[in-house]
């Protein structure tokens, strides 16, 4: 597929990983920002690509790893309420709470249907009147506009047994809490594709500049992944800390602002709980009290429990780069990928499923 | 019809700019050539 292939390009990614060994001249620390480039970094084989002082690590840009524990057991007192359906993606069905998963309450009776689409889930309440289907709304800022539209939709089409449980997440705010704290020592960012094709290249220049911190933000395809890095290293090496879009053929400079306007007509910054880094000021987004009849927590008064998580689980670290997988003690022993004791085993986007899957031998 | 759309949760996000994303391969081609 012609603007797809092109940038899979075997010859291109060798002749560009050629030009990244020889220009990083020192031990260089990036971070890969978003779970997908964890992911594709792995399965095309990049790591085994890489000069041996460049070293990656993975951050906070998975969803379903971020969401704290309290809510997935907030998730989970939901689906036991009667009446309710809960139509989720399918990667949070299987993330452990304090006391068993979506999974598990499905198999005690619960109504958990997996979906793809927050308008799937729509669909499923329009089908089951009698239901109240709820739909637990994690993910940055690539997913929070199809939710945003799904809210509009359902009042157009006085859908009235439908609600939105938020656990949406902004990814500026978590980087900047990330920079700010003392001890993660990396030279530059990879910046993620899909949710700063809403957000702009823009709204990294902040970070950039306040934490003298290259940005780069990258595609997903390999030869995308190696020309970002090679853009990060050649702004360290001349000393420079700029944002730099290498996926422009995705990404603008402003963004979405269709999207935008959708984000900000239906849902209001608050202060959020992300897992690893505790609470972050403006970091999550609430429903608009203008809909509230599609919020679940003011329909049935849900409260989210704070929680630690499970026990010996070091998830939070290695979001936040503290750690790799390898160092967690439950790694690839009692938490694998069949029977997760952490949200980072579980999704597809997670840090510990792609070492598990593509590279354990790999540590800090 | 006929467009490239970056697809994300059952949405379209971005319809792909055909024209960057010929001026993003060449870019990384030249950066390629630069050592062959």
């Amino acid at each position: 597929m012609r603007h797809l292939y092109e940038f899979r390009d075997r010859g291109l990614t060798i002749s560009l990983a050629t030009e990244l060994d020889r220009i990083v001249d020192r031990p260089i620390r990036f971070m890969e920002v978003c779970g997908t480039h964890t992911m594709a970094i792995f399965r095309h084989g990049l790591r085994s690509m890489l000069p041996e002082d460049l070293h990656l690590i993975s951050g906070p840009g998975c969803p379903v790893c971020v969401t704290p524990t309290g809510h997935i057991d907030a998730f989970i007192r939901v689906a036991c309420m009667p009446g309710v359906t809960v139509a989720t993606f399918g990667d949070l069905v299987r993330v452990p709470g304090t006391d068993g998963s979506l999974a598990r309450t499905g198999s005690q009776g619960a109504r958990i249907e997996v979906v793809y689409s927050p308008i799937d889930a729509l669909n499923l309440a329009e089908q089951r009147p009698k239901d109240l289907v709820v739909f637990p709304a994690i993910g940055f800022e690539a997913t929070i506009p199809g939710v945003a539209a799904t809210i509009l939709e359902a009042r157009r089409r006085k859908i009235q047994n439908f609600a939105v449980f938020s656990a949406h997440k902004l990814m500026p705010p978590a980087l900047e809490a990330l920079m700010s704290q003392s001890g993660l020592e990396i030279q530059g960012l990879l910046c993620p594709g899909h949710v700063s094709t809403i957000i702009g290249a823009n709204a990294y220049k902040s970070l950039a500049m306040r934490y003298h911190l290259p940005c780069v933000i990258a595609g997903f395809e390999p030869a995308d992944i190696i020309h970002a890095l090679i853009l990060l290293t050649r702004q360290v090496r001349y000393g420079r800390a700029e944002v730099e879009n290498a996926y422009p053929r995705a990404v603008g400079w402003e963004g979405n602002a269709r999207a935008q306007g959708l984000m900000q007509e239906v849902f209001e910054p608050v202060d959020a709980e992300w897992r690893g880094m505790g609470i972050i000021p403006g970091s999550g987004l609430a429903i608009q009290p203008e809909f509230s009849e599609f919020d679940i927590t003011k329909r049935l008064d849900i409260e989210i429990p704070q929680v630690q998580g499970p026990k010996g689980c070091r998830c939070g670290e290695i979001l936040i780069g503290q750690c790799m997988p390898s160092d967690c003690h439950l790694f690839a022993t009692v938490c694998t990928p069949l029977d997760p004791i952490g949200p980072c085993m579980v999704s597809t986007e997670g840090t510990c499923a792609a070492y598990y899957r593509y590279g354990r031998s790999f540590s800090s | 019809m006929g467009e490239y759309i970056i697809v994300h949760a059952g949405f379209a996000i971005y319809a792909l700019d055909k024209d960057e994303a010929e001026g993003n391969l060449r870019l990384l081609m030249e950066t390629a050539e630069g050592i062959r």
